[in-house]
């Protein structure tokens, strides 16, 4: 803008043949020359360094960042700094962005604090505004400084979870095996083979029979393979304002993966969506926080070919294996969970309830009284369906807290009430 | 982040009020003198106007390129019709109101300034040099008489468009 005018006055100044406008027009020459002359070095060695407090927090807890540019090489008159928040993030407090002067070796600082709902975040890069005196040619940088910050669902600790899988792995773990061998709950009577523990002999039976020896076994306790299926369609979720069916649904699968990985377990997670999100079955911490961080990044989505169960990918689960689905669950989907149990997996399906979390978006009137009814024997009838083929549901309404809901339904009954088909 | 509202008004705001004013009046007196009341209350509305943009904290460069353009136009007018000093002091002390008014825009918009005084202090002194040279080259040109042959007005005139081409090169269309 200056230069057009300084070159309008010049050019005016040459049309009318006045002296006087070309005089005028010295003092914005002189303006931008000594703004070119002084303007930022050619080659600027600019570092950026940026420091988070942590790299994984639960969702809206604060999380303080320091980003510090520290210039290598020569001073720079004048200098913006403006440090890129991944969208999703918001301020708590301090500044995202500073202006000073930036002398050789000096740096500027910037100390904020951040938070946000469950995701991954990238941080890219840092903004630098680089101006000579007068700003007449600034110029913008940008300096790379890749980090990420995952804001984790939050496990809520649930005690054991009851599971009864076909199979069972080699390792020691807390399923019943359905074999007999060591462990703590009477699996049966048999004669005594040479090697067996002369401890486990079993009085009453050789009593019964007092010409062979009989002992008592136990059920071996084993580790399973637990796959987990978290529904990321988005036709299934239900939204009621800023709320999420979904939500409820990671952290219920969040929940579930801490408890069987607790429980010595391999947990295998799959975020059917829009793609498939597959995490690989593993054990421990690690595969604690490689779950974590996959429901972290799930989003919802759509895809023809992932409408229904149907293109399910089942070679990913071990045979007879358990597989637990953490779906609100569709018209038409029981048919590929039928035949899931068909082929020998034992399915737990937990539902959080669709239709109590949308009704309360509607007012209390007669008509959606009847639209709830209608919903409700439909989603019972579906859920029946289910049970029929001997697979847990567990309706979930999603007010009741999960660990709460689960608890009573998965927990396993203390040894004494067993026999009497109580749980806990 | 967004600024905190309810700063205080930034450093340069009374010298960019001076640099108005300064221009506004090396306008107004010479044309109210000649009885051009139309220029002079073009000049005075105008500087009034920018003035009130930025004590509003306007945040659109438009007022202060706006401010700048038509006092520039008014001093280009002064100086066809009236003494040229005066239209030169006018445009100097609108380039001054004009710089102070996009740094006081940058100090607004960042939301924390370090050293604001050490800043503001290098900013004003490189200013004022830059007015200073700016303003003897004008006075110069105004008042030195040289004689010129043909071929040196040539090589100067040439001397001139290469340097013009030189500076707008180097700007590229930021200014």
């Amino acid at each position: 803008m200056l230069a057009a005018a300084a070159v309008g006055l010049v050019f005016a100044g040459l049309v009318l043949l006045q002296g006087g406008l070309i005089a005028l027009a010295i003092p914005l020459w002189v303006y931008l020359g000594a703004g070119l002359l002084f303007g930022p070095p050619g080659k600027t060695s600019l570092k950026a360094t940026r420091t988070l407090g942590a790299g994984r927090v639960r969702p809206g807890e604060p999380v303080p960042v320091t980003l510090t540019v520290e210039n290598a090489g020569d001073g720079i008159a004048e200098v913006t700094i403006r440090d890129r928040v991944p969208p999703g993030l918001e301020g708590v407090e301090g500044e995202t962005s500073a202006l000073g002067p930036l002398p050789p070796g000096g740096k500027l600082v910037l100390d904020y604090t951040l938070k946000g709902p469950r995701g991954t975040y990238r941080f890219g890069g840092v903004d630098v505004v680089l101006g000579d005196p007068f700003h007449v040619r600034p110029r913008v940088e940008r300096l790379e400084v890749p980090q990420q910050l995952f804001v984790l669902p939050e496990a809520r600790a649930l005690r054991r979870v009851e599971i009864r899988p076909r199979q069972t792995r080699l390792h020691a773990g807390l399923v019943p095996a359905r074999r007999g061998g060591p462990g703590t709950e009477f699996y049966g009577v048999r004669e005594y083979q040479p090697g067996d523990p002369l401890r486990s002999l079993n009085a009453w039976a050789m009593a019964r029979d007092p010409e062979r020896l009989y002992i008592t076994e136990f059920e071996q306790e084993r580790s399973a393979d637990v796959g987990l299926i978290l529904d990321a369609r988005r036709r299934a979720d239900v939204q009621v304002g800023s709320r999420s069916l979904f939500e409820h649904a990671i952290e219920a699968t969040a929940a579930l993966a801490d408890a069987f990985l607790q429980g010595g377990h391999r947990v295998g997670l799959l975020v059917y969506g829009g793609h498939l999100d597959w995490t690989f079955p593993g054990t421990g911490r690690v595969q604690r926080e490689k779950i974590l961080r996959t429901l972290a990044r799930a989003r919802l989505g759509e895809s023809l070919v992932f409408e229904g169960f149907d293109y399910l990918p089942t070679r990913l689960f071990p045979a007879r294996s358990q597989i637990v689905l953490v779906s609100p669950l569709l018209p038409g989907d029981e048919a590929m969970l039928i035949a899931l149990r068909a082929r020998g997996y034992a399915v737990l399906i937990i539902s959080p309830d669709p239709v109590s979390f949308e009704a309360k978006r509607f007012p209390d009137d007669e008509a959606t009284r009847l639209a709830v009814r209608i919903a409700r024997v439909e989603r019972a009838l579906l859920l029946s369906r289910l049970q029929r083929a001997s697979i847990v549901v567990i309706d979930w309404d999603v007010e009741v807290p999960f660990v709460r809901r689960v608890q009573g339904a998965l927990a396993r009954s203390p040894l004494w009430l067993r026999p009497l088909g109580v749980r806990a | 982040m967004t600024p905190p509202a309810g700063r205080p008004a930034p450093v340069p705001t009374p010298f960019f009020l001076l640099g108005v004013g300064v221009s506004v009046l090396a306008l107004l007196v010479p044309f109210a003198g000649r009885g051009a009341w139309g220029p002079a209350w073009a000049a005075f509305g105008l500087g009034l106007l920018w003035a009130f943009a930025h004590l509003r904290g306007s945040s659109s460069p438009r007022w202060a390129h706006g401010g700048l353009l038509g006092l520039l136009a008014l001093a280009a007018l002064g100086a066809l019709f009236g003494p040229a000093e005066a239209a030169l002091l006018a445009t100097i002390a609108a380039l001054a109101a004009w710089d102070l008014d996009r740094f006081a825009r940058r100090l607004r918009d960042a939301e924390r300034v370090e050293a604001v005084e050490a800043l503001w202090r290098s900013h004003a002194r490189r200013l004022a040099g830059v007015l200073g040279v700016g303003l003897l080259l004008g006075s110069i040109a105004l008042e030195g008489r040289i004689a010129l042959g043909l071929g040196s007005a040539i090589l100067l005139g040439a001397l001139g468009l290469w340097g013009i081409a030189h500076v707008l090169r180097r700007l590229g269309p930021s200014e």
